[in-house]
């Protein structure tokens, strides 16, 4: 009975991906001026993210012990994380505050499905989300050629692993601190915007010499560490620990039951309090 | 007199209404502070053993980086213009007894005040702390830095202007419009690298585009590795040759503006 409640759960998931799927083809794909600068925008602004990195590396022939081709290869997974966010989790999924903040939240729950299920499938835009994730694959693909690494099934497998664990990591931040709208829907309703230019900015940069206090602050209360800089550096081969390979998953875990618990607990002051849009007195009446 | 005060009164609201609700907001401000320390620790590790290929000292680069982020909001003008657009109220402000332009530059005052209080200030006091001079090259340079601020202020106003313009001539939407000029001119501003540390002779090239008139002047006549007297030229040049243009964009479309709606 639980299996056939799960398999009914998962098909629903995957028609609604359809769904949502199909219209963000349909905005797309409304003209070819909307096609044409929304993915020329997109490509500028995901390259801008990185480029200031890549510059300086290729000004001082790498950065600190990172040669040039592997700050390239650190950059390419950083976009290819956030183009996995984007993909999954656009139309503003991965900024929660703006979505609390702005009464938002009573249009999801009134969705005729769990609330998981909403977040997990209204932000789907596989194809005005896909811009970082092609720019990353190549540069990537890349990388992997001028670094000649294995990219064998093994390595792919573990390339897989880590882009999910760091986008996991990345959206659960995001809903950590976004749940803080939840307290104070005007003041903290622009957080994530906050959070995602502070994983934004300092993701593209190798972390190796910043300091223990600092490098540990970037594994914990601002987890930009996990997003590039952990996996490239077991990607590559550079962490001798056997067990590296699992760092950045567990940290997805931690990070994902962490930002659950924060949410739910967040959810249920806001079942007594609601939100204020639609009050006379609503700051964004 | 009027003009003043109907100027000041709006930039208090803009302000209050960032704060009144909740101390809360205050997080932004220590994001941004964690932000300031890694960035500091990073320019450390870069030129920590390639100090001899850097045309800019180890010690000019922390100040220039220290400044940057005390003047960010000043280096990258951004009124709310286009929110404006995107939530409808753009509306409410044609038929307030004000002229565009300053109202918009009076919200935006408004936020930077506090901002200037609760983040710039404190942190231009503890910039000893994280082992940063961030005293002026000369008195000469703070005079003249002080000049070349205001002119990027005044520029980066009309680039504002001329992208929200953009963004209705085009019917573009209004957030990609704005990402995309955010990130040509993150990069091509010398808001985050200092143009003399770009590789391929860049840095010079550079220069002379408007978006060098944001950051780069002011910061490296403030850390003395730029000539002010050229840099203000073409901060002036370029004031005088955008604002014509923004004026014009904007009158050319202004009645084309649709108010998304909240």
């Amino acid at each position: 009975m639980a299996a056939e409640r799960e398999h009914a759960r998962l098909r629903r998931l995957f028609s609604l991906w359809a769904i949502y799927a199909r219209m963000d083809l349909l905005w797309v794909a409304r003209g070819l001026r909307v096609s044409v600068a929304w993915y020329l925008g997109d490509l500028v602004v995901s390259l801008s993210a990185v480029t200031w990195s890549f510059l300086l590396a290729e000004r001082f022939d790498g950065i600190g012990a990172w040669s040039k081709p592997q700050v390239v290869f650190m950059l390419g997974l950083a976009l290819l994380v956030r183009g996995s966010v984007e993909f999954g989790f656009g139309l503003n999924a991965a900024f929660p505050s703006r979505r609390i903040g702005r009464g938002q939240l009573d249009h999801m729950l009134l969705m005729p499905q769990p609330l998981w299920m909403t977040i997990a499938s209204d932000g789907f835009c596989p194809a005005s989300g896909s811009g970082q994730l092609l720019a990353g694959s190549a540069v990537i693909a890349w990388s992997v050629h001028a670094l000649a690494l294995p990219a064998d099934a093994r390595w792919l497998a573990l390339l897989a692993l880590h882009v999910v664990s760091a986008a996991a990591i990345m959206l659960a931040f995001a809903y950590l601190w976004g749940s803080l709208a939840f307290l104070a829907p005007r003041a903290a309703e622009e957080v994530n915007s906050s959070t995602m230019r502070l994983l934004e900015q300092l993701k593209p940069f190798p972390l190796d010499g910043v300091g223990g206090g600092l490098a540990f602050g970037l594994m914990t209360v601002v987890p930009a560490g996990f997003l590039a800089w952990l996996p490239s550096r077991v990607l590559l081969g550079l962490e001798s620990a056997r067990s590296a390979w699992l760092w950045t998953p567990l940290a997805a875990l931690v990070f994902v039951a962490l930002a659950a618990w924060v949410f739910r607990t967040g959810l249920q002051r806001y079942a007594r309090t609601g939100s204020t849009r639609y009050l006379s007195h609503g700051f964004r009446r | 007199m009027l003009a003043l005060r109907q100027w000041w009164a709006t930039a208090w609201l803009s302000g209050a209404g960032a704060v009144g609700e909740s101390p809360l907001f205050l997080v932004d401000y220590l994001l941004r502070a964690l932000r300031v320390c890694v960035l500091l620790a990073l320019w450390r590790v870069v030129l920590g053993d390639r100090a001899d290929a850097s045309p800019m000292a180890l010690g000019s680069v922390l100040s220039y980086a220290l400044l940057a982020e005390v003047f960010a909001d000043q280096l990258n003008v951004r009124t709310s213009l286009s929110e404006a657009f995107w939530q409808g109220s753009i509306a409410q402000h044609f038929l307030r007894p004000m002229a565009l332009v300053p109202q918009f530059a009076a919200e935006m005052l408004g936020g930077w005040l506090v901002s200037l209080a609760l983040f710039s200030l404190p942190l231009l006091l503890a910039a000893p702390l994280l082992g940063v001079d961030a005293r002026p090259a000369s008195r000469f340079a703070l005079v003249a830095f002080a000049a070349s601020l205001a002119l990027a202020i005044c520029v980066g106003i009309a680039i504002d202007f001329i992208a929200s313009a953009l963004t209705v001539a085009f019917e573009q939407p209004v957030w990609l419009v704005q990402w995309v000029r955010q990130a040509i001119a993150v990069v091509l501003s010398g808001a985050v690298v200092p143009l003399a540390l770009l590789p391929w002779g860049l840095g010079p090239l550079l220069e002379w585009l408007p978006f060098a008139s944001l950051a780069w002047a002011p910061l490296a006549i403030y850390t003395g590795i730029g000539d002010a007297a050229r840099l203000l030229a073409l901060q002036v040049f370029w004031a005088f040759a955008l604002w014509p243009l923004a004026g014009w964009l904007w009158r050319a479309n202004r009645e084309k503006v649709v108010g998304y709606g909240g």
